[in-house]
């Protein structure tokens, strides 16, 4: 009865990661910002964008967890970052000028010359956006609707020459560091 | 009189062959495995999940990989395959900081046949000779003839995907099912090697995917996902293909949640006389008996059974009475993956994914001794296209990236580099009496550290591979210039070194432990050198050809 107790109670912390992974994360007071960084990343077109694909709950529990070096402060360093730069909130901000500020600090964080330091946006949005992307192609929208879902390939294919109909795989870039 | 004939511990890659070649050849088996059943497909409980099924989308909790997993993540595990390793807060061991020796293990039924990197090469004829040409190690009693026929042997049962490659002399061929293959950007770097290099050949991995049914098994559906089991059993393990073999005969029974703990010796007849085992669960100890003993746990875990085995008839453990129980333990040292870009190949694609690599054999110091290192090293690689996660790591956002992103990267090509660790006498695995796991077995402590000769070896790999990579004209990506500590190959083994004199050995040439020859030891603790290759194939044949022998041996009345 014990060792039943025991197994039971092992399986139950065991499971923890999952309870608290699998919480809503809409109401979270981050939700509204890091669905709108999603959305501008990768936004709607015939296909949802991070937006429908609810990859901001993704993105906060990988914040939440410390996925990929992220911690409380990387979505702050960001937000901050834009806010300075934009004079306001960046949900205030019209969509014209949210891409542009974005991208501004997109292109300085991946600048080919450039080396983030530790503690600056650049550096936060380095590690954000990994998450951003690998929420998308892991959702079920980005994997299989915008991207070709295909668990059993079957017989292989070694070598053809690439069709203007040919869609990439998501499967090809599952697990493995984001 | 035991209801068994043969006792076999553990169910992994040697434990599987011993169950499925004694008890084809008339023997009752009991098959020992201390971890937890797994039934083939049943439990293979993450084998269709897709990654948002997963709490972290297949990449696995930080938390986790810190603690429970910290040392097996080195496995490349992923929120898929963890499981199937053990949990490191609890099969605990030790390693000294000069060491680092990261012990990774599946204590499950079918231990690390379920996720075994199945490349599956033979030994050459050279790897045999080496330890009595240059003075290391103990020198194998056999050569690669005595091997060869065994080799056909498994190859056949296991089915190995493979080109023939005319019998290089790093490189022995076997007995293949048609290839996997190169892909187009494989296809041009084995054309450029071939070109620059006469003496270097790359080719197909040769790996126990099937491209052709056995059975039940199928053909390989390409998903490169073996790690979580295959309910198509097209790669070989315990559950898919010996164990069955096994159970056909009727004269299989098989423990999980067994733990060997130690042998019971009697020293007036010199052989085992009982197994002792305990309970995973409960902690129960009982006796199991049986005419002959096949060790089969993993070469640490073997040891371990034998160090554990120590009393006044074997003090410092049984099978120790050459005092080389537990020495020259091995492993291959494993330098990270060099990665290049492929140019010219941007309308070249592939549908698949092909678990089988490519395999660069050892080229040095073949025909004589061309470097300032002893032995040599073997490459394997892979290639294919930059997938989405490319996106994450430059710049770009926006409709135009995403729609981007609906087609293939850059071609991707890369090497790891597997070289031969030299057996050497101080590298060594003993036992910790005083702290015991939660089992309350003593703790494995193990000293395994890289010489010069492993660093000048995988520093001339590097060069070499740098240059290969180069001829493809793209960019050659930074990589570490570190071997990564002993163990991470996976490769584990020697520590029970055979010869013919029991007083330079712990086994016989056929496996046997000289001081009570009903046991035999055939996982990898029995190798004398580890070459530069993956080795289960070479612990399948020796596996084999022990069985046989005992078989014989028992027949026989040896036993009686």
């Amino acid at each position: 009865m014990g060792g039943a107790v025991a197994a039971f109670v092992s399986l139950m912390v065991a499971d923890l990661p999952a309870v608290r992974a699998a919480q809503p994360r809409s109401r979270d007071p981050r939700h509204a910002f890091t669905e709108r960084l999603c959305e501008l990343v990768i936004p709607r077109t015939d296909t949802p964008g991070g937006a429908g694909a609810g990859v901001a709950e993704f993105v906060l529990l990988a914040i939440d967890h410390g996925m990929n070096d992220l911690d409380a402060s990387s979505l702050e360093l960001v937000r901050e970052s834009l806010r300075t730069a934009g004079g306001r909130e960046f949900l205030e901000l019209g969509p014209r000028r949210q891409t542009q500020l974005l991208e501004v600090l997109d292109a300085r964080a991946f600048a080919r010359s450039a080396v983030a330091a530790p503690g600056t946006a650049e550096m936060a949005w380095q590690r954000l956006k990994p998450a951003i992307i690998a929420g998308y192609y892991t959702s079920e929208i980005g994997a299989s609707r915008e991207l070709v879902y295909e668990p059993v390939p079957g017989p292989r294919r070694a070598n053809f020459v690439l069709t203007p109909e040919y869609r990439s795989r998501s499967n090809e870039d599952f697990g493995g560091a984001l | 009189m035991s209801e068994y004939d043969a006792i076999v511990a553990g169910s992994g890659i040697t434990g599987g062959w011993a169950a499925k070649e004694l008890t084809e050849r008339g023997l009752r088996v009991l098959l020992l495995e201390r971890g937890p059943w797994i039934e083939h497909r049943k439990d293979y409980t993450t084998e269709f999940k897709a990654p948002w099924e997963l709490p972290f989308r297949g990449f696995s909790d930080p938390k986790v990989l810190a603690t429970t997993k910290r040392i097996q993540r080195f496995a490349r595990t992923d929120e898929w395959t963890e499981g199937m390793f053990v949990d490191d807060d609890v099969d605990i061991y030790e390693t000294p900081a000069e060491s680092q020796f990261r012990w990774i293990r599946g204590y499950h039924l079918g231990g690390r046949s379920l996720m075994w990197g199945r490349h599956s090469y033979r030994m050459s004829p050279l790897h045999f000779k080496e330890n009595a040409r240059d003075g290391h190690g103990v020198p194998w009693p056999f050569g690669y003839e005595e091997l060869a026929p065994w080799y056909d042997y498994v190859e056949r049962y296991i089915g190995v995907n493979g080109t023939a490659a005319g019998d290089l002399p790093g490189l022995p061929d076997g007995r293949y099912q048609p290839t996997m293959g190169f892909s187009a950007a494989e296809q041009r770097l084995a054309d450029l090697i071939a070109e620059h290099y006469p003496d270097r050949r790359l080719l197909p991995g040769r790996t126990a995917n099937l491209t052709q049914a056995i059975g039940e098994r199928s053909a390989c559906n390409n998903r490169n996902q073996c790690a979580r089991g295959c309910s198509f059993g097209a790669y070989f393990s315990t559950q898919s293909s010996t164990l069955p073999a096994a159970r056909a005969t009727g004269r299989l029974t098989v423990h999980a949640d067994s733990i060997v703990e130690s042998l019971e010796y009697d020293a007036t007849r010199k052989r085992v006389v009982g197994v002792r085992v305990l309970d995973a669960r409960s902690g129960a100890p009982t006796v199991a008996r049986a005419k002959l003993v096949f060790l089969c746990t993993g070469s640490i875990n073997s040891i371990g059974v034998l160090l554990r085995s120590d009393s006044p008839a074997a003090p410092g453990g049984l099978g120790n009475s050459s005092g080389l129980l537990g020495r020259y333990v091995m492993d291959h040292a494993f330098a990270g993956i060099m990665l290049s870009t492929v140019p010219g190949l941007e309308s070249q694609m592939y549908l698949g994914r092909k678990p089988n690599g490519i395999v660069l054999p050892r080229f040095v110091n073949i025909k004589s001794q061309e470097t300032d290192f002893l032995r040599g090293y073997s490459f394997q690689g892979a290639s294919g296209r930059d997938g989405w996660k490319r996106a994450g790591h430059g710049p770009g956002m926006g409709a135009a990236f995403k729609e981007s992103l609906r087609r293939p990267g850059d071609w991707i090509v890369g090497f790891g580099i597997f070289a031969e660790c030299l057996p050497r006498r101080e590298n060594q695995v003993r036992v910790n009496f005083a702290r015991k796991d939660k089992y309350g077995l003593p703790l494995m402590r193990i000293d395994v550290r890289w010489s010069e000769n492993e660093h000048k070896a995988a520093a001339h790999a590097r060069r070499e591979a740098r240059a290969m990579l180069g001829l493809l004209g793209g960019t050659v990506l930074p990589s570490s210039d570190e071997l990564a500590p002993p163990g991470t190959a996976i490769h584990e083994m020697g520590g029970a070194c055979m010869g013919d004199d029991s007083r330079h050995s712990v086994l016989n040439r056929y496996n046997q432990l000289h001081d009570a020859p009903n046991v035999f030891v055939t996982d990898g603790a029995c190798m004398n050198s580890c070459g530069d290759r993956n080795p289960s194939l070479t612990y399948m044949a020796l596996t084999a050809r022990a069985a046989a022998h005992a078989a014989e041996l028992y027949k026989a009345g040896a036993f009686a």
